[in-house]
């Protein structure tokens, strides 16, 4: 990237959008714009999720699969009418949103409710629910708008700066009620957003290596603390993370620290992998999920649970699938006619892939332990919700044809 | 989306962020790859390791007999009452709470309190009561329909019989502590282990091997044993966290229990002594002269071993192990005293064995000793003096002045290398635990104890040997090894190696320490201690003489203060308890089947021919006479009926 680029002011804001004559709310026809491809991989990696949650589920546990197998056929016309609905629109309001995402989260510090120190929910009669999740894709629409509405300026300093200060605000507060996690994933998408929505390369690389600085300096901080200490909570103010949470990244370090506490999932996930071997012990047969010293084996441990049953090659093939679908969505990315489809894209994309890496890292002992879903895979509704709204929007986006289908 | 300069410069970057995913993947495939392929085999055996667990099963100690099998020790079925609150209907808690409170006297809220503790682990088996009566456990077996979630347990006691009788040699067991668990590895927590006596002595042959079974086990919960109605473990069906439990049937190895232990006591002997010492704190050795077995073992005050294998006795316990004087303490084998004029007998036969006297030699006694008659002056406890005296009568009178002489004449390396061959001042070998090895100083020693000290200190004198002539000074005896003495002297002059297990074969010794020569002359000694032969009048042991059987004998007196101290009083009466002589008296039979040795202290009984001497002619006559079958008879029905047995 040489020189700036004027950015073309054609490119409809809301106001052009509503003014423009082609302008369709829903349009039935963009059906067709559902990629064949990305539907397969996602299809066979849902498919997939569901054979294993069965396997994953006992007698007693079986409601894990009966929901998980519903949540899919709950969420997928939601799919199809976001493919039908104009992205725009949802870009073009989600400032409204973004502002009250911000309100819903500070709120639930004095109206949400919070059991045994884990993330607060909102409590409304039968329903509850956590409203971190949602912020991942509005994120995203977010950051699309921003950078639609900036263009060329984001070169300038502190507009780049500014798309982290619209980062930071809802991951910080996320981090607050405590969800390492959901706040940690947001990360990822302003990364990604921002390297597509034209950045100067350096300001980029910057921000990395600075990141980088940052994640070294704790490591060693961290790694000069005690667990006694760390128990007893007296780590540095700049740390502002909860006795279990450092000690969970503490013990990364440390495997050996606290192999009976924090570092028992690492361990036993890694034995749960490592055990399977090439071959798998073959479908329901694993014993360190069924016996239960493989823990949260519905949910964040789910690809242990896969790995440990099916084998190398099978995971193998999974880890492909995932890697397919990634490069699947960001070929629609490149094929993306308009700005902001491409950062959508790109955002969403951002989602899914931090959530295989770490999820799959962490499984593997490569990562400290923090509670990710993994795609289709992991238990847990409203991240398949998630997973689900931000295929129907990938739909949603205009793409030149692929050029199996090209007609023109 | 016009201008294609940016928009490919889009494209570049989406197709950096595609290769950066790539090696991201390709990162994560390699360390699948290392775990599942590479070190596969490792965690496979790792989770191998989690997956099962073997469950020990304990192995029923043996019992520990009479040779005419009379129980000793033995165990009886103790039965624990527990409840499983996930197995009862939150409904039926009350009825159950209600049911419990009439029947075992629990009090309801304390049930519930239970139930709730346990919440998070529902299969958890709380222990009601423990070791319920029979009459109890009838009661429940009758409601149990009415008791969901109620079971017993028994499981195997530990029980003694006769209580107090011949505790001290069987000693007792209880739980093995944290610190021994280090060091034992085939231990587990809450196993016994044998804490005196035959119980500590022979551990590893009563213990037995324990078995086990492999069982599936989660990661949360921990399995429970119970007992089937004869007393056979099995698995509950449910861990602590309810989940279901495969017992793995290819892993399995019964316990097996443990072996009987045969002791050679004489159960009716034993609790005859020890009836005898019943006032007085002291000990009793009987021993078969020929084989070493132990026929009586009796140390007073003694203790009843039930209260440390039963539950509930805590206060007994410890009032037990504070008593003064020290109930805990076998007399027999872990207290040494000064051997006194016992000691003489020894002296007598090593020297004629030596040849430093004949049965004729005469040493004069005036009543008193100076060594080439000068310097220190040692007494006869004759005052006027015995005359001329030879070996037989100096034994039977017990002249101090006589043994002088021979001390001197025989010298300290002799002594001490018949004391070692006869096995005085050194450990008889028996199998029991804490033997005292006592001593019969030598030179080596003097110098070692003194190696701090001025070399004269370091240095053997001739007045050392007279002082030791006659057992007093630094040396001192267990009443076993003066039991040996005697045996020995009896038995044709082998040594003798005391056991109280019968199963246990001494090691044949074929040398003769004492020839059949120097023995007669010593014994004639020991007879006329004891009896008058011919015009001699009867020695020191008169008291101990029994009507129709030959016994041989010897008193003895064992100093515990010096002599200017007991100037201070009058006479014995005079003197506070604690200070007075303790009384010895060894004897033997010769002329009945078996020969027996006897060795008695009185501890602070002043005189020997009083106060032990007339202990031996009781048990003489109690061994040799029919009162020794009824005895026995009445204690095999009083162990039958005991306590133990009847309660429950």
């Amino acid at each position: 990237m040489n020189s700036p680029a004027p950015i073309n002011n054609k490119i409809s804001t809301f106001a052009s959008i509503t003014g423009e004559d082609n302008f369709k709310l829903l349009d039935f026809r963009k059906v067709k714009n559902i990629d064949p491809l990305l539907s397969i991989l996602a299809i066979a990696l849902v498919v997939i999720g569901w054979l294993n949650m069965f396997s994953a589920s006992e007698e007693h546990s079986i409601s894990y699969f009966y929901k998980h197998l519903t949540i899919f056929f709950i969420t997928l016309p939601i799919v199809f009418l976001l493919t039908i609905i104009d992205y725009k629109i949802f870009v073009s309001i989600s400032p409204v949103f973004y502002i009250i995402s911000i309100i819903i989260l500070v709120g639930i510090f004095g109206l949400g409710i919070q059991v045994k120190g884990s993330e607060r929910w909102y409590e409304l009669g039968a329903l509850r629910f956590q409203p971190s999740e949602i912020n991942k894709i509005l994120l995203v629409l977010t950051l699309t708008w921003y950078f639609k509405m900036v263009e060329e300026r984001i070169r300038k300093f502190w507009w780049y700066a500014m798309a982290f200060v619209i980062t930071a605000i809802p991951a910080i507060l996320i981090l607050l009620q405590p969800n390492l996690g959901t706040a940690v994933s947001l990360i990822p998408i302003v990364i990604f957003m921002l390297l597509i929505g034209g950045c100067k390369i350096w300001h980029w690389v910057a921000t990395i290596l600075a990141g980088f600085i940052v994640i070294v300096f704790l490591y060693l901080e961290i790694s000069s603390l005690t667990p006694e200490k760390i128990r007893a909570g007296e780590h540095p103010p700049y740390l502002p993370l909860k006795p279990h949470q450092l000690m969970r990244i503490y013990s990364f370090f440390n495997p050996d620290a606290d192999i009976k506490g924090s570092g028992w999932q690492t361990y036993q996930s890694k034995i749960t992998i490592g055990s399977g071997g090439i071959y798998g012990k073959g479908f329901r047969k694993g014993t360190q999920s069924r016996l239960n010293y493989l823990p949260e084996y519905h949910t964040d441990f789910i690809f242990s649970h896969f790995a440990e049953e099916n084998g190398f090659y099978k995971s193998l093939g999974l880890l492909i699938l995932y890697l397919l679908l990634l490069i699947r969505m960001l070929t629609l990315a490149y094929k993306a006619t308009e700005y902001e489809g491409k950062l959508l894209i790109v955002g969403v994309t951002a989602i899914f892939f931090f959530h295989i890496s770490v999820n799959i890292g962490i499984t593997m002992g490569l990562l400290p332990v923090t509670g990710l879903p993994l795609p289709f895979l992991s238990y847990g509704r409203s991240f398949y919700l998630t997973c689900m709204v931000a295929i129907g929007l990938i739909f949603s986006v205009p793409k030149q044809k692929a050029f199996l289908f090209k007609v023109e | 989306m016009e201008n294609k300069e940016l928009q490919n410069e889009i494209n570049k970057r989406i197709v950096v962020l595609g290769l950066f995913i790539t090696v991201v993947i390709l990162a994560l495939i390699s360390r699948l790859w290392e775990l599942q392929v590479k070190q596969g085999e490792i965690y496979k055996e790792k989770a191998e390791n989690n997956k099962v667990w073997p469950q020990i099963l304990k192995a029923e100690r043996g019992k520990i007999l009479t040779r005419e099998g009379i129980i000793l020790a033995d165990n009886r079925t103790s039965t624990d009452v527990i409840f499983v609150p996930g197995d009862c209907p939150k409904e039926k808690l009350n009825e159950v709470a209600k049911t419990l409170n009439i029947i075992l006297n629990i009090n309801p809220d304390w049930l519930s309190q239970q139930v709730e503790k346990f919440r998070n682990e529902p299969f958890t088996q709380i222990i009601i009561k423990r070791d319920i009566p029979r009459s109890d456990w009838i009661k429940l077996e009758e409601n149990i329909f009415r008791l969901p979630g109620i079971y017993t347990i028994t499981q195997p006691q530990r029980r003694y019989p006769y209580g107090s009788t011949a505790g001290q040699i069987i000693g007792y067991i209880n739980e093995i502590s944290k610190e021994e668990l280090e060091i034992n590895n085939d231990y587990y927590i809450g196993d016994l282990i044998g804490r005196a006596g035959v119980e500590k002595y022979y551990e590893n042959l009563l213990r037995g091997t324990p078995g086990w079974m492999m069982i599936t086990k989660y990661a949360a919960g921990l399995p429970q044993l119970r007992t089937d109605k004869y007393g056979n473990f099995v698995l509950a069906r449910r861990d602590t966290r309810g989940h279901f439990l495969l017992e793995e049937e290819l892993y399995k190895e019964e316990p097996k229990p443990g072996n009987d232990v045969i002791l050679t006591l004489d159960i009716a002997l034993q609790s005859f002594c020890e009836n005898l010492l019943s006032t007085e704190s002291g000990a009793i050795v009987v021993l078969e002269a020929e084989t070493g077995a132990v026929l009586a073992m009796a140390s007073s005050p003694r203790y009843d071993p039930n209260i440390f294998v039963t539950k509930g006795k805590d206060l007994e316990r410890l009032e037990t192990l504070k008593s003064k004087p020290n109930k805990m303490a076998n007399r027999a084998i872990s207290e040494h005293y000064p051997p006194g004029s016992v000691l003489k007998i020894f002296l007598a036969a090593t020297a004629l064995e030596k040849g430093v006297i004949t049965p004729t030699t005469t040493f004069y006694c005036p009543g008193s000793f100076k060594i080439d008659g000068k310097g220190r002056e040692w007494l006869c406890w004759q005052k006027h003096g015995h005359g001329s005296v030879n070996v037989v009568d100096a034994i039977a009178y017990s002249c101090d002045v006589f043994f002088y002489n021979v001390g001197l004449k025989l010298g300290i390396d002799n002594i001490s290398e018949y004391a070692k061959k006869i096995g005085l001042g050194c450990y008889t070998g028996i199998d029991l635990p804490i033997e005292v090895p006592g001593l019969i100083p030598n030179k080596e020693w003097k110098s070692k104890v003194n190696a701090d000290k001025p070399i004269w200190e370091q240095r053997w004198y001739p007045g050392d040997t007279v002082n030791l002539s006659i057992g007093q000074g630094s040396c001192s005896t267990t009443p076993l090894q003066n039991a040996v003495l005697m045996a020995t002297i009896i038995n044709g002059g082998y040594r003798v190696y005391p056991h109280v297990n019968a199963s246990y074969t001494p090691p044949i010794s074929t040398e003769r320490i004492f020839s059949e020569k120097t023995l007669k002359t010593v014994i004639q000694g020991m007879q006329l201690c004891v009896e008058p032969i011919g015009n001699k009048p009867a020695g020191t042991g008169k008291q101990a003489r029994v009507e129709g059987i030959t016994v041989i004998g010897k008193t003895g007196t064992a100093q515990v203060v010096s002599l200017e101290v007991q100037k201070k009083y009058k006479s014995v009466e005079d003197m506070p308890k604690e200070l007075r002589d303790h009384a010895w008296f060894i004897a033997g039979v010769i002329d009945k089947k078996p020969p027996i040795a006897i060795c008695i202290i009185i501890e602070h009984g002043a005189h020997g021919s009083s106060a032990a001497a007339p202990l031996a002619k009781e048990i003489i006559s109690f061994f040799y006479s029919r009162d020794r079958q009824k005895t026995q008879d009445s204690l095999i029905a009083k162990g039958r009926n005991s306590e133990e047995f009847t309660q429950r």
